[in-house]
C-alpha cells in the first residue's frame, strides 16, 4: 500500500499573499465593505459587527455491512455563516432563543456559496445572505429587549466581547484520499462479523473530510486555517439470552487516514469488540455494585470529556423568549462545573488543561485540534484545573459571569431555536502529579475493596459515547419540541470488568451510575502512568457534532454505585442468523 | 383497446419470466423471504400470512447552477429495503386503522433500511434477517392492540377486509442506467444560468439538472418477483423576487423527459428563462387582487394540478375507508359528481401524451399489482376509485395504485391522472365565453390561472372540507376591452362539491403537469393532464404575505448588471 496515497495532503497553494487575491476573500471583502458602509433601514441601528465564515468542505463517507458495500457517496459544499450584530456589545441580538420567521426568497444566517470560485455569483449570495441577517438581527433585538423586561436573565453579563484580531493563513487542505483502499477496507473490516455467530447486527463506516475555513470580520480579523479529519467507526449489536439489548462501538480517528492504525490492528481491534460482546452476551446481569471504580483507556477519556470536558462548555445559557422554549433549550448536558469555578474539583495532584493549538500528543495525532476558532479568534492554551481547583473555562466571545473574554474555544451550535457559538474543549489534556502502573491502580483498588469488606473491584474500559439521533428519536424530538434526552451525568459502561480479591476477572453487563454528581472527580483516589488518547466525534443532540480529543490517564474512583440499567428486554430473534444457519 | 393492452402485458409477462428467475437481486430476496416466512407463518400468537421486500436501487445525479457558477454537485447511490410483514388474517390484520389513537404517528414515522449498493448476498440476508424479526415482532405488537381495540369501539362504517388477493407477477426488465456527460451539462447549466445575471432584482435563480435511476425488486409471497427500471431526467428553471410590500413571488418551469434527447434544447430553455423574467419584473409590480369570487379560467396544466389536489387526492381509496377521513365522495358511486361532459381517469400504463413524457407511469405499484387503467369518473358520474390492496366497500380489489416513497407505509396515490371533456372548444371561445358570462354576473372582469404551483386540501374529518390552491401567475381579463392585467396575491380557495358543480366548459388544448406529490406515503411522481377550465364561480383570497422588505441595498455591481437597479 502506498502511503503516500493516504494522505490528506496539506499542500500549501502559495504564500499569504495570495491570500489578499484570493477571490473567495475578495468578494466576501467588497461586500462586507459595502454592508458595513452603507445597510442600514431608517431609524434602526447599523450593524456594529458583521463576521463571515466560509467552511468549505470536501468528503466522503463509505459504509459497510456484513461483506457488502452499503454507501459510498463523496459530497462538496460550501457554506458562509453570517454573524450580525445589532445593539452593542452589552447588549445585542445574540445568545437569544425565539422562533423567527423569515422570507421564502432571501436567506438569513447562512447560504450556500457556489462551489467554483465566481467573484459575482459569490458577492450576490453574499449580499442576500447579509441582507436577511441584518433584518432578522433586527428583529430578534427588539424581541430580545421585549423579554429582558419580563424575564430578568440569570447571568447578565455583556454579550459579545472584544478579541485580538488574527491574521493566520494557513495552506489550503486538498482532499486526497484513495477511496479504493478505503472501500476496501470497509468492507474488510465489515466481514470481520461473519466469525461471529452471536453478533445479531454490525456496521463499518468511514469518513474523511477537509475543511478550508475562511474567516472575515469588520474588526480587522482575517483568517484561513484548514482542519482534516478521518476515522473509522465500527458497532455491534447483539442481544443477551434474556433478551436485554447490547451494543458496543469503537472508533479510530486520526487528522489524516494514513495517521490511522494499519489494517491489521484495527481488523484486530475489531475481532477482539466481536468477541467480547459475544462473551457479554452470554453473561448474567448483574444486581447492583458498590465500590471503587477503575476507568481505564477510552472510559477514562470518556468520563472526562462527559463530566470535566462538557462541564466546563458553554458557561453561559442563551435567554429564552418563553417558558416553552427555555423547557425545550435546558439541561444540554453541560456548564454543570461552571458554578465551582474557582474551587476545588478534583484532587490536588490533578490538572487539566486545554489546547486545541495542539497537533499531536506522545506521536499520535489529535482531531480536536484548531489553530483558529468558528468566531475567528486564534486557539489559546486553557488551563481548565490547577493542582485540583477549577481555574479555566471554555470562553467564545460571549462573556460569562465569570471570565470575560474569549479564549478562542468557540464551535459553532445550530440549534433549534437559537444559532450560538459556545465555547467548547478541542483537546483536553489531564496530567497527574502522582501517577503508578495499572498493576498498582488495581492494588489499590482492592486494598480498598478488602478495607470496605467487598469482595471485588470493577474496573471500566468503555463508557457509552453519544451517538447521533436515530430517525425515530428525530422524529420523537420534532413532536416533543425538541427536549434533551440527555439526562444523565455520565453514561453506561459498555464493557466493565469485576476483578475479587484472588484477581480472578469476570465480565459484567446490565449496570449504570448513580447518583453522579458535578463532585465525582473529587472523588478520584489515585491515576494511572499511561495516557489513553482517544480521538472521537461528539455528536450532540441538536445534530451537529465536533471532533474532540482527550487525553487521560486512568482512574481509580474511590466509592461508586451502580445500579440495574432499565432492561428494555425483547424477544430474541425468531429464526437464526442467514448467515449462520447451515 | 383495453383488450389489445391485456394481450401485450400478457406477451411481456411471457417474455420475461426467465430472466426474472434468474436476477441475482430478485434470488437474494426471494431466498431469504422463503426462509423467512417458513418460520414467521407458524408463529405463535398471529403467524405472518404475508411478507413481502421491496429493494429500491437509487442513484440521483443533481447539477444546479446560479448566475454562472455551480451550486450544488453530487451523484449519490443508494439502496433501501421495505419490508411489509401481515399478521393474523386478510380480513384483520396489524395494519387496521387504530382508531383510539388518531394520530398514531409512530406508526407513520419512515423505516429505511439502507442494504448494499453492490448486491452483496450476505449483507443483503443479514440486513433483511434482523429487520424482518423487528417488523413480524411490531406488526405483532400492534394486532394485538387492534384486537384489543375491538372489544370497546363500535364497528366502522367500512367493514371490508384490511388485504386483497392478487395474482402472482413474474416481471423483469433491464436496468436503466443514467447517461449523460456530466461535465458538459456543468457548463450547459452555467451558460443558460447567466441569463438571470443582468436581473439584480431576481433575488434567487437557478437552472438545474436531476437525473433519477431506480429500479425497484420486489419480491413476496403471493409467488411474485418484479424489477422494474425508472430512468427520468428533470431539468427545472427558477427564479424568485419580492415586491415592493414584501410578499415573496417566484416562477419556475420543469421538463421532464425519459431520455437526455427529449428534454428542450438551449434556445427552447433561454426563451423560457425570459419569459420567466419578463412575467416576474410584470408580477412585481403588480396590483394585489382583492377578495372576488366570480368566472375565471383555469389554463390546462394549472387545471392539472387543480384537480390533482381537489379531485385526486378524494378518490384515493383509503379515505373512503378511514373513519377520519372527510369521505366526500365514498357513498356518492353512480351518483353524478362532476358536470356530465367531463370524465376522469388514471392511468400509470401511459407513458407519453402528445411526445411528453409522463412522469406518473409506472407498470407494478408498490405492493406488486400491475398498474391499470381507471375510470373514475364516466361522464360526471362516479364509478371507481383508485385502489391499493387495501379494500374498499364495493371495490373488493387493487387497480394497481398503492404506491409509496421508500420507507413509507403504502396507500393509493395517483399516477397519471386524465381529465377528459366532451364540451371542448377553442381558448378563444373559451375567454369569450368567460367574459361573456362576467357581462351575465355584472362583474367588470373575470380571472386567468396560468400557472399553479401546488396545493393544500383538507379531506381530514376533524376539519373543515376546504382546498387551497396556490396561483403563480393570474390575469385579470376585463369586460370592457381594456388590456389584460397581471395581478397577484391571490389563493384560490373552496369546497370541492360546489367548485366542480361549477365547471362550465373546457378548452381543446390538453396539456401535461408533471411534479411531485407528497402525502401519507411520501413523495411520488405523477401527472395531470387537462385541458382548459372555465369556470362560472371561484372564489380568491388574499395571499398570506411575508413582512420582510426587499433587500436593502442594491444587487452588487457585475458586468451584466452595471449596478442601476434595485
Amino acid at each position: 500500500m502506498k502511503k503516500i496515497l493516504l494522505l490528506i495532503v496539506l499542500a500549501a497553494v502559495g504564500n499569504a499573499g495570495d491570500n489578499e487575491d484570493h477571490i473567495l476573500f475578495k468578494a466576501l471583502a467588497d461586500e462586507m465593505n459595502r454592508n458595513i458602509d452603507q445597510l442600514q433601514i431608517d431609524n434602526q441601528p447599523k450593524p456594529y459587527y458583521l463576521s463571515y465564515r466560509v467552511n468549505d468542505i470536501e468528503g466522503v463517507e463509505i459504509k459497510a455491512v456484513f461483506g457488502g458495500l452499503l454507501q459510498k457517496n463523496p459530497y462538496r459544499q460550501r457554506v458562509l455563516y453570517a454573524d450580525l450584530r445589532v445593539g452593542d456589545y452589552d447588549l445585542d441580538n445574540s445568545n437569544f432563543a425565539c422562533q423567527v420567521g423569515s422570507s421564502s426568497t432571501i436567506d438569513a444566517d447562512q447560504i450556500n456559496l457556489p462551489l467554483e470560485d465566481d467573484y459575482d455569483a459569490i458577492r450576490n449570495a453574499v449580499w442576500l445572505v447579509t441582507d436577511g441577517t441584518y433584518k432578522k438581527a433586527l428583529e430578534r433585538l427588539s424581541r430580545k429587549r421585549a423579554t429582558l423586561q419580563n424575564r430578568p436573565q440569570n447571568d447578565r453579563s455583556a454579550d459579545f466581547s472584544l478579541a485580538e484580531p488574527c491574521t493566520i493563513v494557513e495552506p489550503i487542505a486538498v482532499m486526497d484520499i484513495d477511496i479504493e483502499y478505503w472501500q476496501n477496507a470497509a468492507v474488510e473490516l465489515s466481514t470481520i462479523f461473519r466469525r461471529f455467530p452471536k453478533i445479531q447486527e454490525s456496521g463499518v463506516k468511514f469518513v474523511a473530510q477537509t475543511n478550508n475555513q475562511y474567516f472575515l470580520d469588520n474588526e480587522r480579523n482575517r483568517n484561513r486555517h484548514a482542519r482534516t479529519i478521518a476515522g473509522i467507526e465500527v458497532d455491534a449489536r447483539t442481544q443477551s439470552r434474556d433478551g436485554d439489548p447490547l451494543e458496543d462501538i469503537i472508533v479510530f480517528y486520526a487528522c489524516r487516514a494514513g495517521d490511522l492504525p494499519s489494517l491489521n490492528e484495527m481488523k484486530q481491534a475489531v475481532a477482539a469488540m466481536a468477541e467480547t460482546l459475544s462473551l457479554l452476551a452470554g453473561t448474567t446481569k448483574e444486581e447492583e455494585y458498590s465500590g471503587p471504580v477503575i476507568f481505564a483507556g477510552q472510559a477514562a477519556a470518556e468520563l472526562i470529556f462527559q463530566v470535566l470536558g462538557k462541564g466546563v462548555s458553554d458557561p453561559k445559557a442563551p435567554l429564552f423568549e418563553n417558558d416553552i422554549l427555555a423547557q425545550a433549550g435546558a439541561n444540554k448536558g453541560m456548564a454543570h462545573l461552571v458554578s465551582r469555578y474557582g474551587r476545588k474539583v478534583m484532587p490536588d495532584f490533578l490538572s487539566a488543561w486545554d489546547d486545541p493549538g495542539l497537533r499531536t500528543w506522545k506521536n499520535t495525532s489529535l482531531v480536536g485540534s484548531f489553530s483558529v476558532d468558528d468566531q475567528g479568534v486564534e486557539a489559546q492554551r486553557v488551563n481548565i484545573v490547577t493542582n485540583g481547583k477549577l481555574t479555566g473555562l471554555m470562553m467564545s466571545r460571549t462573556p460569562s459571569s465569570k471570565i470575560k473574554t474569549s479564549n478562542g474555544h468557540a464551535r459553532f451550535r445550530n440549534e433549534r431555536y437559537a444559532r450560538r457559538s459556545i465555547g467548547m474543549i478541542g483537546n483536553l489534556i489531564v496530567e497527574s502529579r502522582q501517577s503508578v502502573s495499572f498493576e498498582d491502580l488495581k492494588e489499590h483498588g482492592l486494598n480498598l475493596c478488602r478495607e470496605y469488606g467487598l469482595p471485588h473491584i470493577m474496573i471500566v474500559s468503555r463508557l457509552a459515547p453519544a451517538r447521533p439521533l436515530s430517525t425515530k428519536e428525530r422524529y420523537m424530538r420534532y413532536f416533543t419540541r425538541g427536549g434533551s434526552t440527555e439526562t444523565t451525568l455520565l453514561s453506561a459502561p459498555v464493557i466493565a470488568y469485576k476483578i475479587d480479591t484472588l484477581g480472578n476477572i469476570s465480565l459484567t453487563r446490565g449496570l449504570e451510575f448513580c447518583s453522579v454528581t458535578n463532585r465525582l472527580l473529587r472523588d478520584v483516589a489515585a491515576a494511572g502512568d499511561q495516557d489513553y488518547v482517544y480521538n472521537c466525534i461528539y455528536y450532540d443532540e441538536e445534530g451537529n457534532n465536533y471532533p474532540v480529543s482527550v487525553v487521560a490517564p486512568a482512574l481509580l474512583i474511590d466509592e461508586m454505585e451502580l445500579v440495574p440499567k432499565d432492561p428494555k428486554p425483547s424477544h430474541l430473534p425468531v429464526f437464526a442468523h442467514p448467515y449462520f444457519v447451515k | 383497446m383495453r383488450q389489445t393492452m391485456r394481450i401485450i402485458s400478457l406477451i411481456i409477462i411471457a417474455s420475461t419470466c426467465v430472466f426474472a428467475g434468474r436476477d441475482r437481486q430478485l434470488q437474494t430476496l426471494k431466498e431469504e423471504l422463503t426462509r423467512a416466512f417458513k418460520v414467521l407463518s407458524k408463529t405463535q400468537p398471529a403467524p405472518a400470512y404475508f411478507l413481502q421486500y421491496e429493494l429500491w436501487e437509487k442513484r440521483e445525479l443533481y447539477l444546479n447552477s446560479s448566475l454562472g457558477a455551480i451550486f450544488y454537485d453530487y451523484d449519490n447511490h443508494n439502496a433501501y429495503v421495505d419490508i411489509d410483514v401481515r399478521v393474523g388474517s386478510a380480513r384483520l390484520d396489524n395494519t387496521h386503522e387504530i382508531r383510539g389513537d388518531e394520530h398514531d404517528y409512530m406508526s407513520w414515522i419512515p423505516r429505511t433500511l439502507p442494504v448494499p449498493v453492490d448486491q452483496d448476498p450476505n449483507g443483503i440476508k443479514a440486513l433483511l434477517w434482523i429487520e424482518t424479526d423487528r417488523a413480524f415482532k411490531d406488526a405483532q405488537k400492534r394486532y394485538t392492540k387492534i384486537l384489543a381495540e375491538r372489544q370497546v369501539k363500535v364497528m366502522e362504517t367500512d367493514t371490508s377486509p384490511d388485504f386483497s388477493a392478487a395474482p402472482a407477477v413474474k416481471f423483469a426488465e433491464n436496468i436503466k442506467e443514467i447517461n449523460i456527460d456530466t461535465e458538459s451539462w456543468r457548463q450547459r447549466l452555467n451558460a443558460l444560468s447567466m441569463h438571470f445575471k443582468p436581473q439584480g432584482w431576481i433575488y434567487g435563480s437557478s437552472v438545474s439538472l436531476r437525473a433519477n435511476a431506480e429500479t425497484r425488486y420486489i419480491v413476496n409471497t403471493d409467488g411474485s418477483m418484479i424489477k422494474e427500471s425508472r430512468l427520468a431526467y428533470r431539468l427545472s428553471i427558477y427564479a424568485a423576487t419580492m415586491a415592493d410590500d414584501g410578499m415573496d413571488l417566484y416562477l419556475s418551469q420543469s421538463y421532464i423527459a425519459y431520455s437526455p434527447e427529449k428534454l428542450p434544447g438551449d434556445a427552447v430553455i433561454a426563451a423560457q428563462i425570459d419569459t420567466l423574467i419578463q412575467r416576474l419584473s410584470v408580477l412585481r409590480s403588480a396590483p394585489m387582487v382583492e377578495p372576488y369570487i366570480g368566472p375565471a379560467i383555469l389554463l390546462n396544466r394549472a387545471s392539472g394540478v387543480f384537480f390533482h389536489e381537489i379531485f385526486g387526492h378524494r378518490i384515493e381509496g383509503h379515505r373512503q375507508k378511514s373513519e377520519f377521513e372527510g369521505q366526500t365522495f365514498t357513498k356518492k358511486v353512480d351518483e353524478q359528481i362532476l358536470p356530465d361532459f367531463i370524465s376522469v381517469f388514471d392511468d400509470p400504463t401511459m407513458k407519453e401524451f402528445k411526445n411528453i413524457d409522463l412522469n406518473g407511469h409506472y407498470l407494478y405499484d408498490n405492493e406488486g399489482v400491475a398498474a391499470q387503467r381507471v375510470v373514475v369518473v364516466d361522464r360526471g358520474i362516479l364509478k371507481n376509485f383508485l385502489l391499493s390492496r387495501s379494500p374498499i366497500h364495493g371495490f373488493p380489489r387493487s387497480n394497481g395504485h398503492g404506491r409509496r416513497e421508500h420507507g413509507r407505509r403504502v396507500v393509493s396515490r395517483q399516477g397519471v391522472l386524465y381529465i377528459k371533456s366532451d364540451k371542448e372548444t377553442s381558448f378563444e371561445n373559451l375567454r369569450q365565453t368567460l367574459i361573456e358570462e362576467c357581462r351575465k354576473q355584472n362583474k367588470t372582469h373575470g380571472l386567468i390561472f396560468h400557472d399553479i404551483s401546488g396545493g393544500f386540501t383538507q379531506t381530514g374529518r376533524g376539519g373543515t372540507q376546504t382546498f387551497k390552491v396556490i396561483p403563480l401567475f393570474v390575469t385579470k381579463i376585463y369586460v370592457d376591452g381594456r388590456p389584460d392585467e397581471v395581478v397577484r396575491g391571490v389563493d384560490i380557495v373552496g369546497t370541492p362539491l360546489l367548485s366542480f358543480s361549477k365547471i362550465v366548459m373546457t378548452g381543446d388544448d390538453y396539456d401535461v403537469f408533471n411534479g411531485s406529490c407528497g402525502a401519507e406515503s411520501g413523495w411520488v411522481p405523477v401527472s395531470a393532464i387537462s385541458p382548459s377550465i372555465f369556470v362560472s364561480e371561484i372564489e380568491v383570497e388574499k395571499k398570506a404575505k411575508g413582512q420582510d422588505k426587499p433587500p436593502i441595498l442594491p444587487a452588487p455591481e457585475n458586468r451584466l448588471n452595471p449596478g442601476r437597479q434595485k
